[in-house]
């Protein structure tokens, strides 16, 4: 009997402190979600089809972001899409944006929540980081005294042959790390 | 004795004050050298006369940079021609005698700038060296500073995180 119970207790300590597994932050993605995914593969990844919602930015102004909110290995992330053409009546959804405030994402050299702006600035120091006041997001800010975004872009940002170019930003509050988004600026 | 010297103490001290203020190093401008400033103002600060040997010279060229003193201080000095006339666009020095509101100048570092212009916009960003293949310095770095989006602005040059030299100069986006 006594076995019984230490097998149970076993069994129910793995499951309860099983911890849920860590994603990398990759400049191009998060674990296998990948920037320039087509909405179908991103729905084939995630097993599940996503509701593709009109932001705010997708109006009469003539911007073509589609927003959905979805959940990637127990991660919540906001996931931004983009309309490629391929002819005036005709296009599909590419990922162009990825958002999360998950503390299960890190990059490899563990910056994530938390982390703190110097970190942030001394790992990426060969790069082009552009810090701004408040939240920046595409053509919106959210202003605040403690609010910051720290962005760092890949040596494609100048590329004379367009190619495509991705952005890690943070979003920091009181110099530390509370979101991120990756983005990505993809060849048509 | 003692009153000699409080004299000789205000005295400096005014001075001083006034020096600073001459070289006070802004988005805008050092001291009274102003971004925007029309070149006959820009004359009465130089107290010197200005021969153009572009503009107004080469009937398609709208800049010209001109060498000049500024209270003894070597800058550099774009000059543009708009519609309402010749005007300041550009300055650039690498006195150790300017420095911003809160110190920054040369021999300033990377961390001392980005302490210093917490709410402000900031790029830090690599230089490339080369023409045909240009490849990134591991030495030199530019630091982009202004108040909003687009504005006026101060970019340090640094070599081996120290600032060498400074420009300052109007930053707007072309694309709008």
């Amino acid at each position: 009997m006594k076995s019984i119970y230490l097998f149970i207790l076993l069994i129910a300590g793995a499951c309860s402190s099983a911890p849920d597994k860590e994603q990398i932050i990759f400049k191009d993605g998060i674990g296998s979600l990948k920037l320039g995914m087509s909405l179908a593969d991103v729905e084939k990844l995630l097993g599940s089809k996503l509701i593709t919602t009109k932001n705010y930015l997708d109006s009469l102004n003539g911007t073509y972001e589609d927003t959905a909110q979805a959940v990637y290995n127990s991660i919540p992330l906001q996931l931004e899409f983009h309309r490629s053409y391929n002819n005036a009546n005709n296009f599909y959804l590419r990922l162009i944006g990825i958002r999360s405030s998950s503390s299960l994402c890190k990059t490899a050299s563990g910056i994530g929540i938390g982390s703190d702006k110097l970190k942030i600035i001394s790992y990426y120091d060969s790069c082009h980081i552009k810090i701004q006041p408040g939240y920046v997001s595409y053509f919106n800010t959210e202003e605040g005294k403690e609010k910051s975004t720290l962005s760092i872009f890949d040596d494609n940002e100048n590329s004379p042959e367009g190619d495509d170019t991705y952005t890690i930003v943070f979003y920091l509050f009181n110099k530390k790390v509370n979101s991120f988004e990756l983005k990505a600026k993809l060849k048509e | 004795m003692k009153k000699i010297f409080f004299i000789l103490f205000i005295f400096i001290s005014t001075i001083t004050a006034a020096q600073s203020k001459d070289y006070l190093l802004s988005t805008d401008g050092i001291g009274a050298l102003k971004l925007g400033m029309p070149l006959s103002d820009l004359e009465k600060i130089l107290q010197k006369k200005i021969t153009l040997k572009v503009i107004d010279v080469d009937p398609i060229a709208l800049t010209e940079k001109i060498k000049a003193k500024y209270k003894n201080i070597d800058v550099e000095i774009n000059l543009i021609k708009r519609q309402d006339g010749i005007v300041v666009d550009g300055i650039t020095s690498n006195s150790n005698l300017c420095k911003t509101t809160s110190g920054i100048g040369v021999g300033s570092d990377q961390l001392e700038i980005i302490n210093a212009y917490d709410d402000y916009n900031v790029d830090l960003l690599p230089v490339y060296e080369g023409t045909d293949n240009p490849v990134k310095s591991k030495t030199k770095k530019n630091i982009l500073v202004k108040q909003g989006a687009e504005g006026y602005a101060i970019l340090f040059h640094l070599i081996n995180n120290k600032v060498v030299s400074f420009e300052i100069f109007p930053d707007f986006d072309d694309e709008e």
